[in-house]
């Protein structure tokens, strides 16, 4: 009984930890995310404000020779800066800074419909996608004019990303289960302590049955009982008494009139074997 | 020590345990984001401040003065509103004096300067290298890192004008920015927490009752009976602390029976041999047996009865599985319905939740006549199938049409088990306890209805419909599972004798009180939950932009009123008969309740209608049933209560399934806030209705309508 109450226990404490875990997950990843997103996003804004003063000024995208200095200064800002991209209408690479990283892990090169959803972005806003190995940001490069002539992407590490939330994750299921472990084993503590004396009343009541069934003792009276179910046991084992003093009484009448049955049918013959 | 001051004890280790746990896993997750999340906020200052700062060096290489520079406030001020996280931007002289600063929140001046101090005094000109020039070296990057100032997280990052440092910019977070997450998250835990109350109470409840209280109060029925000379009985022998007890008094009797039976076997025998000393043996041994009952030819009877708490169990799990989804129901239908118009209409969205109440309703008889052929478990067993597909088809729908069948087979599943559970409470309870025992499976089935549609709306938030509707299931089948090992100890039922529902309905029907109860209180009364809290509510505060946490979390206060409330105003209804007033109170609470909602449309006016809709319906579900018996007693005695019941509980929930069709009308001619205002003001107008007739007629006839008609005296 001990171990299923404990068992329930645990469930539950397991149930509310399982919940607790999986809402604190869910508010780290969605600030995490926020922080990136937000971080890269700032980052995008800034090479843009950057790059559109120089369109500001009449020059070609393309002809903007310090965009890859530009570009490589940004970039040298966080490690996991998989590549900076700039693009024209077309969707062609005009400028590129590309990490290290990148020549001995490569990834998927960037898919030209998600160049064409940041070029058809009418907004100011940073557009956000990702891929299995990368997080994308990507933002128009718009003229004074108002004519979107290019674009900006940024991909960054996704692993780095990842990893974070999986470590999180570790530790808090890890944290999750020690405390599981810690309170089932009070729990078991609390519920043996709980139900001891449960316990020890029914072994005493039963050993009380066990010998009277077993003629091991004679008074019930002798024991004291102080809960409802021993009282009800000496109840019971001096009626059961009782019946058995009944039976042995039974038995006697049948033996006596078993016995008067024989002298019935042995005085029957004699009086018959006489008549004869 | 009684056994419930065992469970209460046991209940308090399990709640001691709980919040631990709970207070345990939230600083420990508050720790682990902060050293997550820290490095990252970090970055961030970092990145801004970087930006800001180049920005403001170009100024300065045109050499123009730093406390000249114009509209750095601002443009403080424009990076700030594109960013929450940051808390102000503060610029310094090299002396700490302030120049320029913005933030909704800002540190003293003295810290500022402090920290100008600090990081200056990091320079690399500071750090033994003073014949070298400061500005052409770069700062060690460890010293640009954010530290904690006062209240902040402040960063400092030095700001050069050609070869010299002018003045430091200044990037500050707040210190409680993890803390104000996990902050945000409280209302979640606590609510996780209540529920976990709830299930805490509900399973420990059944574990105890299952493996102590009920083997123990079988012992002193069994152990009474001998002691009262019945020895009729054995007892089901658990694998428990119990069970030792069980086998040995289960042995006592069989010996004493097999003992009996020998006697009787000698005796028959002796009888027969000796005719003549028949009667005289007969006499002596039915003396000798009087005062004891024995098992008939020595076949015991094992004393079983029924396990009500396990249908409470049973009940507490499939209404919770049901009201997983509440909160977000008529959400995921206009998914659906987007599909065949865009925007989709109001009634389109209020199809699968009317679909679920029509078919819950209409398929309530055919649960009760498969009750009456298989009994509980089996009902209940069949009802879990349905429900569990139903609910797996619902999460992995395809189109709208397959929702609406989905919905309709989840809903004939839950009317299976309902009918199921209802029955066996009703079939086993003992006479005097009926009461109790209703009692029982309604705590079940409110306390479902707290917990069901709170913790759907968290698990809808985290982890997705259909994976929702998974745990749904996983409940509703888990609930089957419980239902077949609990239930099946039940007798069969017996077939009543089927009476005459053309005659019923005949009766009911002219009964003017009856249909005053029905169309003003008991209708109205289920329109306006599954209306108002089923359909408006999720979409209103979805349309307020609450999350759907938030909207389970605000459903669930319905729950509470009506779990916490119900008894008490039962308890008062009957001591002080005020079934009536308590159902027309009720009426009219609801619907003031609602009625504000257009004037004031923010969470909180929709949370306040759910909150008196609680209240209103705690006042009058209990009083309505007692009308009910009270009103009909002619037709309860003619046809019998199970078959009145039956008949006012399909009326109104046929009101019921009208609700949402009924909201979504409302709503496409007057949107959602105006939609819960006309449905106040329909509740108050029933309720009026209502409580003035009954003011006028009187809960009983009076004494002269029932007077026969006069006759003319014979002369």
């Amino acid at each position: 009984m001990s171990f299923k109450i404990t068992g329930t226990i645990t469930v539950l404490i397991a149930f509310v930890l399982s919940l607790a875990v999986l809402m604190n997950y869910a508010k780290f990843e969605r600030t995490f995310n926020n922080l990136t997103e937000s971080r890269l996003a700032f980052l995008v804004q800034d090479l843009r404000d950057t790059l559109e003063f120089g369109l500001d000024l009449g020059l070609d995208p393309a002809a903007m020779a310090n965009t890859a200095a530009i570009l490589t200064r940004e970039a040298a800002q966080d490690p996991h800066i998989l590549s900076i991209s700039v693009f024209n209408e077309q969707g062609d690479i005009l400028h590129q800074y590309q990490s290290e990283l990148l020549s001995h892990d490569p990834v998927a090169p960037l898919a030209s419909i998600w160049l064409q959803t940041v070029l058809q972005t009418t907004s100011k806003t940073p557009q956000h996608a990702s891929d299995l190995e990368t997080l994308m940001v990507g933002i128009p490069l718009i003229n004074n004019f108002g004519r979107t002539v290019g674009g900006l992407v940024l991909r960054y590490d996704r692993s780095f990303y990842d990893q974070e939330l999986q470590q999180t994750l570790f530790r808090l299921i890890r944290a999750a289960l020690l405390i599981l472990v810690a309170a089932s084993l009070i729990a078991l503590l609390g519920v043996w302590l709980l139900f001891r004396g449960t316990r020890r009343e029914l072994r005493q009541i039963s050993v009380a049955l066990e010998d009277f069934l077993e003629n091991r003792r004679t008074s019930a009276l002798s024991r004291n009982g102080d809960s409802v179910l021993a009282a009800l046991e000496t109840a019971a084992e001096l009626k059961s008494r009782e019946f058995q003093q009944r039976l042995v009484q039974a038995a006697r009448i049948l033996c006596l009139e078993q016995r008067l049955a024989g002298q019935a049918r042995h005085g029957k013959a004699y009086s018959s074997e006489g008549i004869q | 020590m009684t056994a419930s001051s065992r469970f209460t004890q046991l209940f308090a280790l399990t709640l001691g345990l709980i919040i631990v746990a709970l207070v345990g896993i939230s600083l420990y997750a508050a720790v682990a984001l902060e050293k997550s999340l820290m490095p990252q906020l970090d970055r961030k200052m970092l990145t801004v401040g970087a930006a800001v700062n180049a920005k403001l060096e170009r100024a300065l290489r045109y050499e123009i003065p730093l406390k000249s520079l114009p509209g750095v406030a601002d443009f403080f001020g424009t990076v700030l509103a594109a960013d929450a996280d940051l808390a102000y931007l503060a610029l310094t002289r090299q002396d700490g004096a302030i120049l320029y600063q913005y933030g909704t929140s800002l540190p003293r001046p003295e810290q500022l300067a402090q920290a100008t101090a600090a990081i200056l005094q990091k320079s690399p000109a500071s750090q033994g290298a003073a014949s070298v020039d400061p500005a052409r070296k770069s700062w060690p990057v460890q010293t640009l890192a954010a530290r904690p100032l006062g209240d902040f997280y402040n960063l400092a990052l030095p700001l050069k004008s050609g070869e010299t440092v002018a003045g430091v910019l200044h990037i500050g977070a707040d210190a409680d920015f993890v803390v104000q997450k996990v902050q945000e998250m409280l209302f979640d835990i606590a609510t996780v927490f209540v529920i976990a109350i709830l299930v805490a109470f509900e399973l420990l409840l059944l574990i105890v009752h299952h493996y102590l209280i009920t083997p123990i109060n079988r012992l002193e029925v069994v152990l009474r009976y001998v002691a009262e000379g019945d020895l009729s009985h054995t007892l089901p022998v658990p694998r428990d602390a119990t069970g030792w007890l069980a086998r040995l008094l289960n042995q006592l009797v069989e010996r004493l029976n097999a003992a009996y039976q020998q006697i009787l076997r000698q005796a028959a025998y002796l009888q027969s041999v000796t005719p003549a000393a028949a009667n005289r043996l007969s006499n002596n041994l039915e003396q000798l047996w009087r005062g004891f009952t024995l098992a008939p030819e020595g076949r015991l009877t094992p004393y079983q009865p029924a396990d009500l708490f396990g249908a409470r169990v049973a009940t507490f799990l499939f209404i919770f599985a049901a009201e997983l989804s509440q909160p977000f129901l008529p959400l995921y239908a206009r998914i659906y319905a987007t599909d065949l118009a865009n925007p989709p209409s109001t009634l389109l969205i209020s199809l699968p939740l009317t679909i679920f109440t029509l078919t819950a309703a209409l398929t309530m008889p055919l649960a009760g006549w498969r009750f009456e052929r298989v009994g509980s478990s089996r009902t209940f067993a069949e009802g879990a199938l349905l429900m569990t597909l139903g609910l797996v088809g619902t999460g992995l729908a395809f189109s709208f049409y397959d929702l609406l069948g989905w919905r309709a087979l989840t809903a004939m599943g839950y009317a299976f088990m309902y009918v199921a559970c209802q029955s066996y409470v009703v079939a086993n309870a003992l006479p005097r306890q009926q009461a109790r025992s209703s009692a029982l499976f309604v705590s079940g089935l409110m306390a479902a209805t707290i917990c069901g549609p709170a913790i759907g709306g968290i698990l809808a938030d985290h982890i997705g419909y259909t994976a929702t509707f998974g745990c749904a299931a996983i409940l509703a089948s888990g609930s089957g599972i419980m239902a077949f090992r609990l239930l099946r100890t039940a007798p069969m039922p017996k077939l009543l004798p089927r009476q005459s529902m053309r005659g019923m309905i005949r009766a009911m029907a002219g009964n003017g009180r009856f249909m005053l109860l029905m169309l003003f209180a008991a209708i109205p009364a289920k329109l306006l939950l599954n209306g108002f809290l089923f359909f408006l509510v999720p979409l209103t505060l979805s349309n307020f932009g609450d999350s759907r946490s938030e909207i389970g979390r605000i459903a669930m206060i319905y729950g509470l009123a009506a779990l916490f409330l119900g008894p008490v105003f039962a308890r008062l209804a009957d001591r002080f008969v005020l079934h009536g007033l308590l159902v027309g109170a009720g009426g009219l609470l609801t619907g003031f309740g609602l009625i504000p909602v257009f004037f004031f449309p923010t969470t909180t006016g929709v949370l306040i209608g759910v909150l008196l809709l609680g209240i209103g319906q705690a006042m009058s579900i209990s009083s309505q049933l007692a009308l009910v018996t009270n009103i009909g007693r002619a037709s309860i005695e003619q046809f019998g209560q199970g078959p009145v019941l039956g008949g006012y509980r399909l009326i109104e929930r046929l009101g019921g399934a009208v609700g949402p069709l009924v909201a979504a009308s409302f709503t496409t001619a007057f949107g959602y806030p105006g939609a819960i205002t006309l449905f106040g003001m329909l509740g108050v107008l029933t309720a009026t209705v209502f409580s003035f007739s009954f003011l006028i007629l009187g809960i009983e006839p009076e004494a002269d309508d029932e007077l026969p008609p006069l006759e003319p005296q014979e002369a």
